[in-house]
């Protein structure tokens, strides 16, 4: 005979342990924000600004969008962000190479969007 | 190597006027971008000395004319003199032959005197009875006006504004930068301390330097709709010339090369747009009377804000 008390049991364990799975990563996992490109990058980050900093005029270039989220005490390196959009303004109107890297773009995203 | 030089030159100019540094970055900008600045503030905010400092570091030649009422155009140009010992007319040269020359008080001098810097400013040569004379380049007009004087002055007409590249305004300074003039001025102030720390080769360099900054083409469509927002905006009468649009292009390319760059972004445009167009621009009757804008530099403001830049 079947002892249903063992699989109800191991039911409510894997039910249990999701939801707390659910709690721990969740967030984590809603806040993370990935790109595949240094331009999908910036209009991740562009799309973060607008929605964390209500506000920010139509008119606002990226370093001027920027200096208004730093007062949002966010976890990020604000002279590595300010390296990385330097770089990125030098692709995207000078003749500057593509950058390669864009990590402290999306670490601002991931903040911005933590911080909604 | 730009940088470098704005550092050099405010580090001069600093010797003998305190907290002017952004002023003195205007002004530079101008002188790179070959345009002329307007100076704008009350008597004795140190106007002249930094015009007279800023042409000491970068060894240009100087010279400065107060202008009055009963001025003629000759007295800026120069003119026809007869030399009796060749028994012929000959052409004595104004104070206009120079690389800087400070126009005190501009708005002071009649129209016919003013509009006879308009050549002498846009053509850099100056023409009388037929005979023209090429200036001496660079040319840097830096005209001052006093802002609150309105009895015996002749307002500069449009088309005059519209030749100077910037206006830039001298404020009064904050407590702090104040007490620091006054100590600096328990003794003489001396502009034999100001050393010459840019060469006339140099200079030149430089100048050509900002004419190769690149600008892509989205900032000019940029800079373009800016244009026609401004033009549209209800409020103003007046909008800005395709010949400021220009100044603002040369200005934003000045910007760039100043801080190490050899590209235009929207940030050089957004910074310079103040200066170059609020002095060219005219608020309507009706906006005056509604109190839609305090002025024109509201308007610059909010365009600035509305107009979308490239990103």
């Amino acid at each position: 005979m079947v002892d249903w008390t063992i699989y109800a049991l191991a039911g409510l364990d894997v039910t249990l342990y999701s939801l707390l799975a659910y709690q721990v990563l969740g967030p984590k996992l809603a806040g993370q924000v990935r790109a595949g490109s240094l331009s999908e990058a910036f209009v991740i980050l562009g799309n973060e600004l607008r929605s964390a900093v209500p506000g920010i005029p139509r008119g606002s270039t990226w370093k001027e969008a920027i200096r208004q989220a730093q007062g949002l005490g966010l976890d990020v390196d604000w002279r590595e962000v300010g390296r990385e959009v330097d770089s990125y303004e030098a692709y995207r109107f000078g003749r500057g190479d593509q950058p390669a890297e864009y990590g402290e773009v999306l670490a601002l995203a991931r903040e911005l969007k933590r911080a909604r | 190597m730009m940088d470098s030089v704005a550092a050099r030159i405010n580090e001069e100019t600093s010797k003998v006027v305190i907290g002017r540094e952004s002023e003195t970055r205007m002004i530079l900008e101008c002188l790179l971008a070959r345009g002329h600045v307007l100076l704008e503030g009350v008597p004795g905010v140190s106007k002249t000395l930094l015009a007279r400092a800023f042409a000491k570091c970068i060894g240009l030649e100087f010279k400065r004319v107060q202008f009055t009422p009963d001025m003629l155009p000759l007295d800026i140009v120069g003119g026809f003199v007869f030399n009796q010992d060749k028994r012929e007319f000959e052409f004595r040269k104004g104070p206009v032959f120079t690389n800087i020359l400070l126009a005190d008080e501009v708005n002071r001098a009649p129209p016919k005197v003013q509009s006879a810097l308009l050549e002498a400013m846009q053509e850099l040569q100056v023409t009388v009875e037929g005979h023209t004379e090429l200036l001496p380049s660079p040319l840097l007009v830096l005209g001052t006006e006093n802002p609150v004087e309105f009895q015996g002055i002749y307002p500069l007409p449009e088309g005059q504004l519209d030749r100077f590249m910037m206006k830039v305004v001298f404020a009064y300074q904050s407590v702090e930068v104040e007490t620091d003039v006054l100590r600096r001025n328990l003794g003489e102030l001396d502009l034999t301390q100001v050393r010459e720390v840019v060469g006339n080769g140099e200079l030149r360099r430089l100048i050509s330097e900002v004419q190769e900054v690149y600008v892509a083409e989205e900032v000019l469509t940029y800079l373009a709709n800016l244009a026609k927002a401004l033009r549209k905006d209800e409020r103003l009468d007046l909008g800005p010339s395709p010949r400021a649009m220009v100044q603002l292009l040369h200005c934003a390319q000045a910007r760039a090369a100043l801080e190490g760059r050899d590209f235009v972004t929207p940030d050089d445009i957004k910074s310079r747009a103040g200066p170059v167009l609020v002095h060219r621009l005219r608020l309507g009757r009706a906006a005056v009377l509604k109190g839609s804008a305090d002025g024109t530099s509201q308007v610059v403001e909010e365009v600035l804000r509305m107009v979308e830049p490239p990103r």
